[in-house]
């Protein structure tokens, strides 16, 4: 309901856009999740589903040949979180590739902010979780097949041990940049994204370079470096070791695993707000 | 004073490397009325829904919505208002899964009248929406836009792809829909599909607004008859060859009221726009019925 009266001749606009756009209301929130399974997630069990059976049949029939891996299940997890992960994000603001579907997402009665979030709770938390039960299912009736062919293969699967939790965070973080892509990207999100990291890295390689060529002048000829390497002291000094592996590691390690997601969610809020059908 | 719902300033609009679309286009809607808004092809008829929507975000001036700014897309504006553009989408459920997704987030949607329009419409509700066809879609959508109860409905060409009787059907729902506090705005080429329906009505041309008159005002202004001759009458402000003779537009000097043909005065409009503004005084601004 309307809590604003009908505007008349003399009245002024309320033009507070923060305040419509991280208006945040519960029960529409909740709407907009039923909604996501309701309308977009069929496809995307089925696809998961038929994933998982495909490993299944892979893991049991070539464990034989391929002997005793104890890092089988860790090293599948990984590749399955990280590649559907990627994928799933990037397809998650889907609606907003065609004209006729955004118009139905974007005048949907409901804020920025509760579009956003709940985009975000089903790949960042939705995700995880879900990919986390169904690969113990999976692992546990891969063991159970084996254990009942005669020998077991596999190492179990421990869910809350340090890799698949480490791999969790990892992907939690990394997956911030695929939600960037679902929104600043009109289809082939997913590829699109990936390009765009390549060319970043090449830019910011050749950044490096210059910047190191510009600070490490003197040990340069022309071009080249490595001639006058050995007169390069290469141990840098304590106080400057005690830096990097101290203040400035601890800096660097803040800025990847929250600096970036939440730079890269606070941008892809902004994007989904400036769309335009 | 009167009330305005919609006000529009200023309005400068023009998409990536085209010619401006809007350039300081002004326009006051007041609530309770079905407005037609007529142009041609190519016109800005599309995108001044957008804009007053804000599926797109003006260049400069501003526009106010019940007091919003419909760029921020306030989920509480969202909620009072359905825009039903041209080309749809519906998702691949059933109607009854999609209202029961869609109409808890519009507070007075009202499920009885939704299930009503659409007995009247002759849909079943256990259909897949994405099986059905582009008619029974749209009928389905304008159901479930009256049924929202928002207090702005926005039609894109709302009788493109019905037959017939749907048509007569849609005008004859919409007429008991609509209650007082309501404004819909339909954007239309089938004028003769809204006869009797559309008032006031709101011209775009050359990205302006030429006219936007009530129909009162028109008939007390123009007279329009059908006259059966076979050369082209002298000194009327319009006349268009029809089967029988011309259909002529003239300046209402009897004080006779003649019934308008949307069509007609539409082309009149259109070919005298500068004739039109002596013979309406305030002629862009909004003289709807009280």
């Amino acid at each position: 309901m309307l809590t604003r009266q009908p505007i008349n001749g003399n009245r002024q606009l309320n033009n507070n856009i923060m305040k419509d756009s991280l208006n945040f209301r519960f029960d529409r929130f909740i709407k907009l999740l039923r909604n996501e399974i309701k309308f977009n997630h069929k496809g995307a069990l089925v696809v998961s589903a038929g994933i998982f059976v495909l490993l299944t049949f892979i893991a049991v029939f070539t464990s034989e040949r391929v002997g005793h891996d104890g890092s089988f299940m860790n090293i599948w997890y990984g590749i399955t979180l990280m590649f559907g992960g990627f994928y799933y994000t990037s397809i998650a603001f889907r609606e907003l590739n065609r004209p006729h579907t955004a118009h139905l997402y974007l005048m949907t009665p409901a804020s920025v902010l509760e579009k956003f979030l709940s985009k975000w709770t089903f790949t960042v938390i939705g995700y995880t979780l879900a990919h986390l039960v169904i690969y113990t299912l999976f692992s546990t009736l891969v063991l159970a097949i084996d254990g009942y062919s005669g020998e077991v293969y596999f190492n179990p699967f421990e869910p809350f041990s340090a890799i698949p939790l480490l791999l969790m965070k990892l992907y939690m973080t990394l997956s911030s940049v695929f939600l960037l892509g679902s929104i600043a990207f009109r289809r082939y999100e997913f590829f699109k994204t990936q390009i765009f990291l390549n060319v970043l890295s090449i830019v910011l390689a050749l950044i490096g370079v210059f910047l190191f060529r510009i600070v490490f002048n003197e040990y340069f000829t022309g071009m080249s470096f490595v001639p006058r390497m050995n007169n390069v002291i290469m141990e840098p000094e304590a106080k400057v070791k005690a830096f990097v592996e101290g203040p400035l590691w601890t800096a660097l390690q803040y800025l990847f695993w929250l600096g970036l997601p939440l730079l890269l969610w606070t941008v892809g809020f902004f994007k989904l707000k400036e769309q335009e059908v | 004073m009167k009330t305005i719902m919609l006000q529009i300033n200023n309005l400068k609009y023009h998409y990536r490397k085209s010619k401006p679309l809007f350039e300081g286009l002004n326009l006051d809607i007041q609530p309770g009325n079905i407005y037609g808004l007529l142009g041609r092809n190519g016109a800005g008829k599309s995108t001044l829904l957008k804009l007053m929507t804000g599926l797109l975000f003006p260049k400069a001036g501003n526009i106010n919505l019940f007091g919003y700014n419909p760029t921020n897309r306030s989920a509480d504006l969202l909620a009072d208002i359905f825009f039903l553009p041209e080309e749809l989408y519906v998702p691949s459920v059933t109607i009854t899964s999609f209202v029961d997704g869609y109409s808890d987030f519009y507070p007075n949607f009202d499920r009885t009248a939704f299930d009503r329009y659409l007995s009247e419409f002759a849909i079943p509700t256990d259909h897949r929406m994405d099986k059905m066809s582009y008619g029974q879609k749209k009928k389905t959508l304008i159901s479930f836009a009256l049924a929202t109860n928002a207090r702005l409905l926005i039609f894109d060409e709302p009788t493109n792809g019905l037959d017939i009787p749907s048509k007569t059907k849609f005008r004859k729902i919409l007429a008991g829909a609509v209650s007082e506090d309501q404004t819909i705005f339909i954007s239309t080429h089938q004028v003769r599909d809204m006869a009797n329906l559309l008032d006031p009505i709101i011209i775009l041309d050359n990205g302006k607004i030429i006219f936007n008159q009530s129909l009162e005002n028109v008939t007390k202004r123009l007279q329009f008859e059908l006259i059966s001759t076979m050369t082209e009458p002298q000194g009327a402000l319009y006349s268009e060859r029809v089967p029988g003779g011309f259909y002529v537009v003239n300046e209402n000097t009897t004080g006779e009221e003649t019934e308008p043909d949307l069509e007609i005065l539409f082309n009149a409009i259109v070919a005298n726009p500068e004739r039109m503004k002596d013979l309406f005084p305030k002629f862009q601004s909004t003289t709807a019925p009280a």
